[in-house]
């Protein structure tokens, strides 16, 4: 039976290449897909830092000009997660705020601030916001209070502890009271560090480059992360795995293996499709009176599929290799398992439509909408980590999940394929592909071969 | 003498219609028996239950005295070739690819050998390398037919192989043909043309609306037609009625 599934395999690989069109359809699509989303999340990526996640636009209106108003937007200015538009003021202010509104009542930006006159002298940041934007507004305000601390300094402190007393009921009149130990206090404080500053034992704080300080930090002072974290209870450890390439973002690679599972799904029903066009010229009746055993025609469908998904997806991947530094070198054998895997369940699942359809225009519309339904829940457009829990559960149920999260924890944690986390998605495909080609083939004997499946 | 095919009480359904019914015949060693029918007579599907596309749901068939279910037994398909009512080649392979990859499939011992011979049959060893896409109609249906020859069957059974051909191809595929019959081996042969039939088949067989009407030589079927003397095609109509046999008319 093998040697008869070869012999059809090689017919069938040789129409397949010789088709010009599907064979374009097939190999060209995907590349132009990979290099299209991958392009388009590696911009998206971009910056570092922003861990895949796209900058907050900002308008700004400095109406103080004074020297905290203008460290305050050169710190917004900094920001990696703002992407920051400075308003030139005109003279008139009420013009000024008057534009700014309407930025955002438009949707031009989605927020916008207001240094007002007397920022410098503790005026409150006026932040004029389109509600819709839950998520982007907690970037912006990381954004900010990380700004603020850095132009207000040490007062910002006493200034949220008054506003935190005052927030809890204690009246105003009574703030003389906590005034009465603050100000002694802060005075000891500055003294206290005075002393330590002139005794050299304080770290560069304010990166005026005189300290010998982590080359990382040099540029960007110091970092308001590190110092929340050395603050708060809670102590982080940085945990890099090896294989995790600095320069390759998140939504790089996967980008690639999102649309490499998507694309593959494409190309190999188009491949199990010729099980159709051999039904409707005839060919296949003849397949089926040669004095051959059946099952090794669904086998070489089965077969030639594998062959040419685990092709389509070795170009896929050392193209995206070189046209995005992916390192695929390194991480070559990882990458055959699951790809290998990989065609295997999305054979399964094109040998299922092909069996299951009755026509051509059948095989084609179905798949294109079962693929396109699997790819975006199973998050090959888009990472699921920005999708709704009901999405993350729900992908779970679909073919590219297993393979995407597959590819992303070599890519991404350098797992290689022998680590349990990746033998379960390994298993999970597998068994998949399995299931699907046992109920194809019974779908096939029972339409095609007269004798009742078994 | 055993009869090559031996087929009693054939019958098939396709759901609720019964497409043959308790059809009986035989052919002979040596013999070509013309199975002729109005359109939906049940022909193709008794051909089809014969070579293992359908299985049948009542009837024996034998092969040389011994039973024999084609649907089930792959070995059983082997001592057939086939040469289907459509045209049934890869179009994007060259007739020689065609005729390579069907040798090989039924097991032919010397297949480069029996594809120059299939080539010649078909008389393409000039057109052998082009892909059958560039065919034309009398071209594809010659390979059909070199195809069905390719392991030397015993039984060749034919649904209508001389579909949309020029005078040329007919005479060259009515050689390939008698060749087919020699050295004992048996025909099943389908056909609309009646003087295809009269040249080509010993006996006929006469199937309508899924039933055998009438067995015999052109000679005994026109006594039995009470025509005796008529050629085929008026003891054709006269066995089957006049009237056309779209679905209205056959329920
Ligand atoms: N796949 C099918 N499903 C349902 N009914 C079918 C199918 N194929 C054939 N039939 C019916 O079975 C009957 C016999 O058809 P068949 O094709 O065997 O006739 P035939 O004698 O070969 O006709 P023709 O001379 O037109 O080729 C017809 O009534 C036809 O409508
Ligand atoms: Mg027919």
């Amino acid at each position: 039976m093998i040697r008869t599934a070869l012999l059809m395999v090689g017919k069938d690989l040789r129409l397949f290449v010789r088709d010009k069109v599907a064979l374009m359809l097939a190999v060209l699509l995907p590349l132009v897909l990979v290099t299209v989303f991958g392009t388009i999340m590696s911009g998206m990526g971009g910056g570092g830092g922003g861990g895949g996640m796209p900058a907050v636009d900002l308008a700004l209106l400095d109406l103080d000009d004074s020297a905290t108003s203008r460290a305050m937007v050169a710190a917004l200015a900094d920001m990696d997660g703002i992407d920051l538009d400075v308003r030139a003021p005109t003279g008139d202010a009420d013009a000024d705020r008057a534009a700014l509104r309407e930025l955002v009542h438009d949707g031009d930006v989605p927020f916008a601030a207001v240094l007002p006159p007397g920022f410098g002298e503790g005026a409150e940041l006026r932040l004029l916001r389109d509600p819709g934007r839950d998520l982007s507004q907690q970037l912006l305000m990381i954004g900010l209070v990380r700004a603020l601390f850095e132009v207000r300094g040490e007062d910002m402190a006493w200034e949220l502890q008054n506003r935190a007393l005052a927030e809890a009921g204690i009246p105003e009149e009574w703030m003389a009271r906590v005034e009465a130990f603050t100000i002694p206090f802060r005075a000891a404080m500055e003294s206290l560090f005075d002393d330590a500053d002139a005794a050299g034992l304080l770290a560069d704080a304010d990166a005026d480059g005189s300290a010998a300080d982590d080359d990382e930090d040099a540029d960007t002072g110091p970092d308001f992360q590190d110092i929340m974290m050395a603050v708060l209870p809670v102590e982080a450890e940085d945990v890099l795995p090896e294989g995790r390439q600095s320069n390759i973002t998140y939504m790089v690679s996967h980008a690639v293996s999102g649309m490499t599972v998507m694309m593959l799904m494409f190309s190999l029903v188009g491949f199990a499709r010729s099980l159709l066009e051999e039904r409707d010229d005839g060919t296949l009746r003849r397949l089926l009176c040669a004095p051959i055993d059946v099952r090794a025609i669904l086998l070489s469908k089965a077969l030639g599929s594998w062959v040419v998904g685990l092709g389509l997806t070795l170009i896929l991947f050392v193209y995206a290799s070189m046209l995005f530094d992916l390192d695929v070198a390194s991480r070559w054998d990882t990458l055959l398992v699951i790809s290998a895997v990989t065609a295997a369940s999305t054979t399964g699942f094109a040998l299922l439509i092909a069996a299951v359809a009755t026509s051509d225009k059948q095989a084609d519309g179905l798949s294109t909408i079962l693929i396109l339904v699997m790819s975006a829940l199973g998050g090959a457009w888009m990472p699921l980590l920005f999708m709704p829990e009901v999405v993350q559960t729900a992908a779970r149920f679909t073919l590219p999940f297993w393979s995407i999260d597959a590819y992303q924890s070599t890519f991404w944690n350098g797992l290689h394929w022998t680590d349990p986390a990746v033998l379960r998605n390994l298993g999970v495909l597998l068994a998949v592909a399995a299931a699907l080609f046992v109920v194809a083939s019974r779908l096939f004997r029972r339409r095609y071969t007269g004798a009742p499946a078994r | 003498m055993t009869a090559l095919l031996a087929v009693d009480g054939l019958t098939f359904r396709y759901g609720a219609r019964v497409a043959v019914d308790a059809v009986s015949f035989e052919v002979r060693r040596g013999e070509a028996l013309g199975l002729l029918g109005p359109n939906g007579a049940g022909k193709t599907t008794a051909i089809s239950c014969l070579c293992g596309l359908l299985a049948p749901a009542a009837g024996a068939l034998s092969f040389d005295g011994a039973s024999f279910t084609p649907h089930a037994t792959p070995a059983h398909r082997a001592r057939l070739g086939v040469v289907p009512q459509e045209l049934a080649l890869y179009d994007g392979l060259t007739a020689r690819e065609n005729l390579l990859f069907f040798a090989r499939l039924h097991g032919v011992a010397d297949a480069q050998d029996a594809v120059a011979r299939g080539l010649a049959l078909a008389g393409l060893e000039s057109r052998a390398d082009d892909r059958v896409k560039t065919f034309s109609g009398g071209m594809k249906r010659r390979l059909n037919l070199a195809v069905a020859a390719l392991g030397d069957p015993p039984l060749t059974l034919l649904d209508e192989p001389m579909v949309g051909v020029d005078p040329q191809s007919r005479n060259h595929i009515f050689e390939s043909i008698e060749r087919l019959r020699a050295d004992g081996r048996g025909m099943l042969y389908t056909s609309h043309s009646m003087d295809e039939v009269e040249r080509l088949c010993d006996r006929v067989a006469i199937m309508d609306r899924g039933t055998l009407v009438a067995t015999g030589t052109a000679a005994e079927l026109a006594e039995q037609a009470g025509l005796p003397g008529a050629d085929l095609e008026r003891t054709f109509l006269e066995l089957t009625g006049r009237s056309l046999r779209d679905e209205g008319g056959s329920a």
